[in-house]
């Protein structure tokens, strides 16, 4: 790991324990010898208030390449998400995670772990990664509604 | 007093106040409508933005009402900022004096905050236009000024709060940018004296509150050693006497630990000891007190000291939890008496680690009696980890090891860690609520550190504490026993999958036996949750061993509890799916289950007999053939109930149908092999067994009457958005490939014809995805075992067929205007449909009529003009994949290349334009792809195509000239090695030229 990706991913974990948005949770994944993996953090997405997604919370993988931040961190949803604009292996297209589109080195973890949060409730119809969400979505919002509510009990809380 | 600005007769002026005022003070005469409002907004703004605004300046500053004055200073900020370019340049040094003047007088005369803050906003704006050459030392110099008319120091220090927010965030060129950062620097020594002479008991409140902000502003500016002898002061201020005094001292220490001055634990000296040393005067006292009153502001802000010392210092704390070394602080806050009994580093410590325990087990509720509990918890992340990465000294290495080394004491405390956060994720028992939030969640995460410090000890622990509660005499305390068991359940992650006699214990009968078995849900639920997060650890079990019963009859028992039902039935799910051999044996009790489930709602039934199937599974085969028919003969049996009653209950039957698609789909998933029972090498090829399982009577039949309901269920609700969702689930469980197959799993050809006539009926992305899927596995290369796969004419006739109802559906959707780009879906799933037929049965193309064959790649040629980048991109990996197959398919003949050269030069125009800028940025390495496969494979009319295309007269998008052409054409076929990545070079030079992007940054950033 490049230094540049070390120091900006141990301040990214130090911003992140001293002010992180609530219900969220975001740490790097550790070793049975309790070793950390800076390059792996698993993150919790509440599903927000009053939106079908509501009591759920999604867990997240992100995978950081070594040229972090100059190359977008990969966000992989385990298990895969029904959700328009996740694709079959759970991997999340947005245009922030995207180098060719917004990614900016300057965007933090936490402004990815809100845009993934707004993006549950807001799906983009430019990107369809996965045909059976994004058809329903499309096609009949209250089937999708019930769907996505089906999903949240499923992903409530221990 | 401003010649040099615009003079208002007072009449302007009156009104420009009376505006200000009605917008102010919207209730002194009536209530404004959110439309008066607006106006009076625009009409303001429209005032300002007039080079006459300059004129009410000076009257507004002496208006007798505050919002005007307000809006005076507003409207010199806003004309310095947004209408500077207008402003006389030779009149900037009387603007300056006017400025400076009218803030000292408006001091004097005892403005408002507001007014006073927009004030300094205002002379800092101006700043940011002159300094330093044209306003040299401009902080000193207002300083100065300022004091000179008698400002009070608190003002001043505002100024220079304001100063440093405002011209460090300014957004500049970096030139400027340092040229200003250079002007704070300056300023630095008469920041620190103002600060420094605000440490202090003696000066008020409000102005040390006013210092510890003007410091934090300016602590990226202010350098280490101007830093330093403010440390002292502060701590100094640490007096819980005067609370006030207290709560701004502990935020200025903590922004200083935080700064990147004192990162990664720097200045131990003169932060970490001296801090350690005050903590053991004072900290105890205030813990106690907290303790026993609950926590005040005091407290609070003691908390966030420990939490801030600890996250700055883990390094330290972690180096010396054990060290003999005497501290040699840079000061002592407290007296030379207290401190000399304090010897070592260790003591000061541990006496650290008491304090910080002391508020992580504070009594009570988090969130109803006390928010600082959860301040302390990701400390003991920190540490954890500092602990493992802790170098220690030289001098210290020989007694680490001993029993008072770092590890033991570390494994001390951690214990007492263990001990306190059971007690704090404990339910009230009383009927209170409890908002915990995420609480539990993060005290389960901070165990899982505790954990990898005591390792078997913390589980032999919360076992006793269990036990203890559970066989105690007298009536036992549910919340308690739930707590324990929340705690055991939260380390699970970190558990190595290895026998352990803790868990064995755990999941004795004795232990369950001993829980209870109707009410108390929440303790139940926790055991269930916690059985089923260590489904996996019950592999670690001898075969036959008793354990995995124990649970299983647990969990079985609690499905009948609707209020449980749900964690056992995941609970269930998780434990068959990672023991099948194991409970495969006994499988009449699974049948027993089976027939008991009558009550239980639909969904967790799916569950119920996915955990059956998964038993069923690790079964020889043909002992698989009863089980099978036993759980999926009711289910199909109530799909066709619930196809029969459509007419009079449409919704219901919808939704029982629903029910029953995704049961069979789970049961599909349960018979299917999982990687941990799949194993290439010593798995023994049971595929023949499993082949003569599938074509007993019973079994076929059994496969013919779920196609058949499926195809019924298509038939009636194939446009059902929810019915279709589940369709497309069960279609992909319940096809397989040949190592997979299963006694359920369904041929693709019949499946495909359901899909193919929903997709008539009404054609989405879902039934072109399951073509896609299905396409796959009628394929004769997912045998594995055939290195020359041949399609036999039966399957190619199928395949045709089929294609070309897709085909003629989606071309005849897609040719009405707009949908192409109103159903980039439709489009990206139709041509990864077409790729998978290309590359698997390229015949096929050979075989559809030509005029549908001609409209299709139209059709991709459209689509790679469009600006979907999903459409665009899944288009020309289509042809990629087709072009590719058809050259490399020489059994097809000559005549096969007649294809390309048909539409050859239209696809490479659309490459082309593509490049030149129709296509979006990020698409170019896709269609560059293409690109590369016509010029390899058919380069002679390729270069004709390239040299017509790009010289002709309807080329007109491209800013590329003849000399950019001829170099790309040039580049693209120049002889040499290299070749791949030549060409991508030549593709990326061309696209920048022709989209007039060369200089520029963003055409170079790809």
């Amino acid at each position: 790991m490049s230094g540049i990706c070390r120091t900006r991913l141990t301040e990214e974990r130090k911003q992140w324990r001293k002010d992180h948005p609530f219900g969220f949770y975001a740490k790097p994944t550790k070793a049975t010898d309790g070793s950390m993996n800076l390059l792996e953090w698993e993150v919790g997405i509440p599903g927000k208030e009053g939106t079908p997604w509501e009591n759920g919370v999604y867990k997240l993988l992100m995978i950081f390449p070594e040229d972090y931040p100059s190359k977008p961190p990969k966000c992989k949803f385990t298990p895969p998400l029904f959700h328009p604009n996740v694709y079959p292996s759970g991997t999340v297209c947005l245009s922030i995670l995207d180098e060719e589109k917004s990614w900016k080195p300057a965007i933090t973890i936490k402004q990815v772990v809100t845009g993934i949060q707004a993006l549950l409730n807001e799906p983009n119809v430019n990107d369809p990664a996965q045909s059976e969400a994004y058809t329903m979505f499309k096609n009949d919002r209250v089937a999708y509604e019930r769907r996505i509510r089906q999903q949240a009990r499923e992903n409530m809380p221990k | 007093m401003a010649a040099f600005l615009p003079a208002l007769p007072p009449s302007d002026v009156r009104r420009a106040a009376e505006l200000v005022y009605q917008s102010f003070n919207p209730s002194s005469t009536r209530p404004l409508s959110s439309e008066e409002q607006r106006r009076l907004s625009s009409e303001l703004f429209e005032l300002q933005r007039q080079w006459q605004a300059w004129g009410l300046v000076v009257p507004f500053l002496e208006h007798s009402d505050q919002n005007v004055q307000f809006f005076g200073a507003h409207t010199i900020q806003v004309k310095i900022a947004r209408d500077w370019d207008t402003f006389p340049q030779d009149q900037v040094g009387e603007l300056k004096a006017l400025i400076l003047n009218l803030t000292a007088r408006s001091i004097a005369l005892g403005h408002s905050k507001a007014t006073l803050r927009k004030l300094f906003v205002a002379l800092c704006s101006l700043a940011i236009k002159l300094a330093p050459s044209r306003w040299p030392q401009w902080i000193p110099a207002t300083v100065s000024l300022l004091s000179s008319h008698g400002t009070p120091p608190m003002v001043i220090i505002e100024f220079l709060e304001i100063a440093a927010e405002e011209a460090y965030s300014a957004d500049l060129l970096p030139l400027r940018k340092a040229e200003l950062n250079a002007t704070l620097r300056e300023a630095v020594p008469i920041v620190a004296q103002a600060i420094g002479s605000s440490i202090s008991l003696s000066v008020s409140e409000r102005q040390f509150e006013s210092a510890v902000k003007c410091l934090e502003a300016w602590l990226p500016i202010i350098p280490t050693n101007e830093l330093n002898p403010l440390i002292q002061p502060l701590v100094g201020l640490l007096k819980p006497s005067s609370p006030a005094h207290f709560v701004s001292a502990v935020s200025a220490i903590n922004s200083i630990l935080s700064s990147a001055a004192f990162a990664d634990g720097a200045g131990s000296r003169i932060t970490t000891e001296p801090l350690l040393l005050w903590l053991t005067e004072w900290g105890h006292s205030i813990t106690s007190e907290a303790a026993r009153d609950g926590p005040g502001e005091v407290a609070n802000a003691l908390c966030k000291l420990l939490a801030a010392l600890g996250e700055h210092s883990s390094e330290y704390l972690a180096q010396n939890i054990a060290s003999q070394q005497r501290v040699d602080p840079a000061f002592y806050p407290v007296s030379m008496a207290s401190s000399s009994s304090l010897r070592t580093r260790s003591q000061l410590v541990l006496n650290y680690m008491r304090l910080m325990l002391s508020f992580t087990s504070l009594p009570g509720y988090y969130g109803v009696d006390e928010e600082e509990s959860e301040m302390t918890l990701g400390f003991w992340y920190t540490f954890q980890e500092a602990l493992w990465s802790a170098e220690v000294s030289e001098e210290d290495r020989s007694y680490q090891e001993s029993e008072n080394g770092m590890m033991e004491v570390s494994k001390a405390i951690y214990s007492e860690l263990a001990t306190v956060l059971r007690t704090k994720v404990r339910w009230p028992s009383e009927k209170i609520r409890w908002p915990k939030g995420n609480y539990r969640r993060d005290v389960g995460d901070t165990l899982i550190n505790a954990y990898y410090v005591l390792r078997g000890d913390m589980l032999a622990y919360y076992l006793n504490d269990l036990s203890d509660r559970l066989f105690k005499p007298g009536s036992t305390e549910w919340e308690e026993v739930e707590a324990t068991l929340h705690c055991i359940m939260s380390i699970q992650e970190a558990l190595p999958v290895e026998p352990d006699d803790h868990l064995s214990r755990l999941f004795s009968q004795d232990i369950l036996d001993a829980l209870p078995t109707s009410g108390h849900p929440r303790v139940r639920r926790t055991m269930l949750v916690l059985i089923g997060s260590y489904a996996s650890w019950f592999t670690t079990l001898p075969y036959g061993s008793p354990l995995l019963f124990n649970v299983i009859s647990f969990v079985a028992n609690a499905l009948l509890d609707p209020s449980l039902c749900l964690p056992a039935a995941n609970a269930l799910r998780d434990l068959c799916d990672n023991n099948r051999v194991a409970l495969a044996s006994h499988i009449a009790a699974f049948g027993e289950l089976h027939a008991g489930l009558l009550g239980i709602p639909e969904t967790e039934k799916a569950k119920v007999l996915q955990s059956i199937a998964s038993v069923i599974q690790a079964l020889p085969p043909n002992e698989e053939i009863a089980p099978v028919a036993t759980i999926v003969s009711p289910i199909v049996s109530k799909l066709f109930e619930a196809i029969q009653s459509s007419t009079q209950f449409f919704e219901d039957s919808r939704n029982l149908a629903v029910q029953q698609l995704q049961t069979l789909t789970g049961v599909a998933k349960g018979l299917t092999r999982t990687s941990e029972t799949f194993d290439l090498d010593d798995a023994p090829d049971d595929s023949p067994v499993m082949e003569s399982a599938r074509q007993v009577p019973q079994m076929i039949q059994l496969r013919e009457q779920i196609v058949e309901a499926i195809r019924a269920t298509i038939q009636l609700w194939s446009t059902d958005a929810y019915v279709s969702d589940a369709i497309s689930e069960l279609f992909k469980s319940i096809t397989a490939l040949p190592s997979d197959i299963t006694l359920i799993s369904l041929p693709p050809a019949p499946l495909l014809e359901c899909v193919c006539r929903a997709a008539q009926r009404d054609l989405t992305a879902v039934w072109l995805s399951l073509a896609n899927t299905l396409i796959m596995q009628l394929s004769p290369l997912s045998t594995f075992k055939s290195l020359r796969p041949v399609v036999d004419p039966t399957t190619l006739t199928i395949v045709c067929e089929y294609t070309t109802v897709l085909v003629e559906t989606t071309l005849t959707m897609l040719s009405i205007p707009g949908n192409m780009q109103e159903n980039p879906e439709i489009v990206r799933e139709f041509f990864h449909f077409l790729e998978k037929v290309s590359h698997h049965f390229v015949a096929v193309f050979f075989q559809v009529p030509q005029a549908i064959f001609d409209v299709l790649i139209s059709c991709a040629i459209t689509s790679m003009a469009l600006t979907e980048r999903y459409s665009l991109v899944a288009a020309s990996s289509f042809l990629t994949s087709l072009i590719n197959r058809i050259y490399a398919s020489e059994d097809l003949g000559d005549s096969r290349h007649t294809l390309i050269h048909r539409h050859g030069s239209a696809i490479m125009r659309s490459l082309l334009v593509g490049f030149a800028g129709s296509a979006p940025k990020s698409t170019v390495a896709n269609l560059g792809d293409l690109f590369a496969v016509f010029v390899s494979k058919y380069p002679v009319e390729s270069k004709a195509w390239m040299t017509q295309i790009l010289y002709g007269d309807d080329f007109t998008h491209s800013k590329a000239g003849a000399e950019a052409k001829e170099t790309f054409i040039k580049t693209v076929y120049a002889p040499g090695s290299g070749t791949f990545q030549r060409r991508r070079e030549a593709v990326r030079q061309f696209t920048i030229v022709a989209r007039g992007q060369e200089g520029s940054n963003f055409g170079h950033a790809w």
